[in-house]
């Protein structure tokens, strides 16, 4: 068995679920388990493959930025209007902080 | 299914007066409301504001004032470039209904030639998939064969071309997303070099590997669409733009001289005699118009291309961490924002999405980021090499699109199937460089087969000629 093997268990999957803000339910969790498993089996030959001499003659390729210019987005109103739930200017979420004094639930 | 509409043809049809721009518009619109119900490309179809771009377009040609010689033709996108005004969707519940603010630059481009956007083609959510049956917002199916897939994940791109519903249509391309389905059904799908047209407004998938690139009934149509679309844009700095993009209607300038490498399966898998005998065929028509046909290999890399897999899982997986619920689309309910994010996720992305961020995050994370990453990148940049040297001797690559013909709806793939679906075409987005499929051929169902020209950066116009070349002998 190798060292994944004995890492990847529905556990661990449900923590990296957690990680990716992902809700699974229990079929999903085992579901994915599986398909990962399968994955990391077919990606050990990857592993084994040999291109450290590869990797040094790697050419590093010319990005075209832009000239580093503030431009002030003249659509303000229609990117708020395309959010979930919104309050006057603002994008409405959940509480992020609890009040002091008060316990979560 | 209607005969597919040729750029060429419409151009001059729209310059001698034989029809208007409205009235090519009335007939696409007229084509679409007889195909759809039986092909289901479309997402969305904005008939009053292709019939006002219409009609603008035929002022503006009245008046002298015409913006370029495709003013006027109309032309649909994958719902994953985000269009103003128009609803948005990457074919995802969680983006159903999402209103964005501005045009994608390839879409923009497109508006500022003066052609007539007619609406939205359907693909597998956020372009995950090979057959467009992973879209969560509709069937699409093979217009050639309504019991077949049509390809994916730009799927309804393909699919809309081939039913002669549109002219011409973009799509993007990550790992074979716009040439699988172009194989499949019967029509060219153009991938140019990594940089060559702007993402700017393209939903990302993998963003060191995501292409814009269009699909046409024709290869000279394609050439066409391509120059309005090749430019740098500041906004995406992949977007270099290069000179030799200037112009491709050197499309019809043939293969004399030219030393093409010929490999009937990319790397040592050897496909059904059917697909071996069309690329032997196509080695025969390449020779006989002048050029010097050698049959090649890529030595063992059939490893590598396992970097595909990496990289777009982990790349897709930070991509896709922006839908949280907060800015764009739908949410659901949740005490924190996290919990929120989570049950947003779980509740509106499809089942491909999930495995895709799940195994992306997993391999971003502790004991796998170590072991897989780093030999995710050093096995493209081996890729990257052997193109090159390949490149040294040869001017074009020839392989096959796809090992098989599009299969059917109802089919579930072999495991290597479906790594076949990705194994010819993911080569040239993790080399960066382009690669064209002309149909070429059938399958012993009588589907069509797709034959891919792969080129050195930057030489998209020299992988087109040699299409032209399979193109023709296939149209007689």
């Amino acid at each position: 068995m190798s060292d994944w093997e004995k890492t990847v268990d529905e556990a661990w999957v449900r923590e990296i679920a957690r990680i990716a803000c992902l809700r699974l339910t229990e079929d999903e969790i085992a579901e994915q388990t599986v398909q990962l498993r399968q994955m990391l089996a077919a990606l050990d030959s990857l592993r084994e493959f040999d291109t450290r001499e590869a990797w040094k003659n790697a050419a590093v390729e010319t990005d075209a930025l832009r000239e580093d210019v503030v431009e002030r987005f003249a659509r303000r109103e229609e990117l708020l209007a395309a959010a979930p739930a919104r309050e006057g200017d603002f994008f409405r979420v959940p509480r992020a902080l609890e009040r002091e004094g008060e316990q979560n639930g | 299914m209607a005969d597919p509409l040729s750029i060429e043809v419409l151009i001059q049809r729209l310059e001698t007066g034989a029809c208007s721009a409205r009235e090519l518009t009335e007939e696409c619109l007229e084509r679409i409301r007889r195909t759809e119900p039986l092909v289901g490309a479309f997402l969305a179809v904005d008939e009053s504001g292709a019939l006002a771009a219409a009609d603008a377009s035929d002022r503006r040609r009245r008046e002298g004032r015409l913006l370029h010689r495709m003013d006027g033709i109309p032309f649909a996108v994958k719902d994953s470039f985000c269009t103003e005004g128009l609803a948005t969707t990457a074919a995802s519940r969680l983006l159903e209904g999402y209103l964005p603010p501005y045009d994608a630059e390839a879409v923009a481009a497109l508006r500022r030639a003066g052609c007539v956007l007619l609406g939205k083609l359907n693909l597998d959510e956020f372009s995950m998939g090979s057959s467009t049956r992973y879209s969560g917002l509709g069937n699409t199916r093979n217009p050639l064969d309504l019991s077949r897939v049509a390809g994916g994940s730009s799927g309804g791109s393909a699919a809309a071309v081939s039913a002669g519903e549109i002219p011409f249509a973009l799509g993007s391309d990550t790992g074979g997303s716009i040439r699988q389905p172009a194989a499949f059904c019967g029509v060219v799908g153009i991938k140019p070099t990594y940089g060559a047209i702007s993402r700017y407004g393209l939903i990302a998938f993998s963003s060191s590997l995501d292409c814009v690139g269009t699909v046409t009934s024709t290869v000279a149509g394609g050439a066409t669409v391509l120059e309005l679309l090749m430019h740098r844009d500041g906004r995406d700095a992949t977007a270099v733009g290069h000179p030799a993009l200037a112009s491709l209607r050197c499309v019809n300038d043939g293969v004399g001289g030219m030393r093409i490498a010929v490999m009937e399966g990319i790397d040592g898998e050897t496909p059904a005699e059917e697909v071996r005998a069309q690329v032997r065929r196509a080695a025969d028509c390449l020779m006989a118009a002048g050029a010097r046909v050698e049959s090649a290999t890529l030595p063992s890399p059939g490893q590598a291309l396992l970097s595909y897999y990496v990289i777009s899982a982990v790349e897709a997986a930070s991509n896709l961490a922006r839908y949280d619920g907060v800015r764009f689309g739908n949410a659901m309910e949740g005490f924190t924002p996290e919990e929120r994010a989570a049950a947003t996720r779980g509740a509106l992305l499809g089942k491909e999405v999930k495995r895709r961020i799940i195994q992306g995050t997993a391999l971003l994370t502790g004991l796998l980021r170590e072991r897989y990453e780093p030999a995710a990148r050093h096995a493209r940049e081996w890729i990257r090499l052997e193109m090159k040297r390949l490149f040294e001797s040869f001017d074009l690559i020839v392989t096959p699109t796809v090992p098989m013909g599009a299969f059917g709806l109802d089919e579930s793939l072999t495991p290597l199937e479906m790594r076949e679906q990705d194994l010819s075409t993911a080569y040239a987005n993790l080399a960066g460089i382009p690669a064209v499929s002309v149909p070429f051929g059938r399958d012993r169902n009588g589907m069509p087969l797709g034959m891919q020209v792969m080129a050195p950066a930057w030489q998209e116009a020299r992988a087109l000629r040699a299409a032209r070349i399979l193109e023709e002998v296939e149209k007689g």
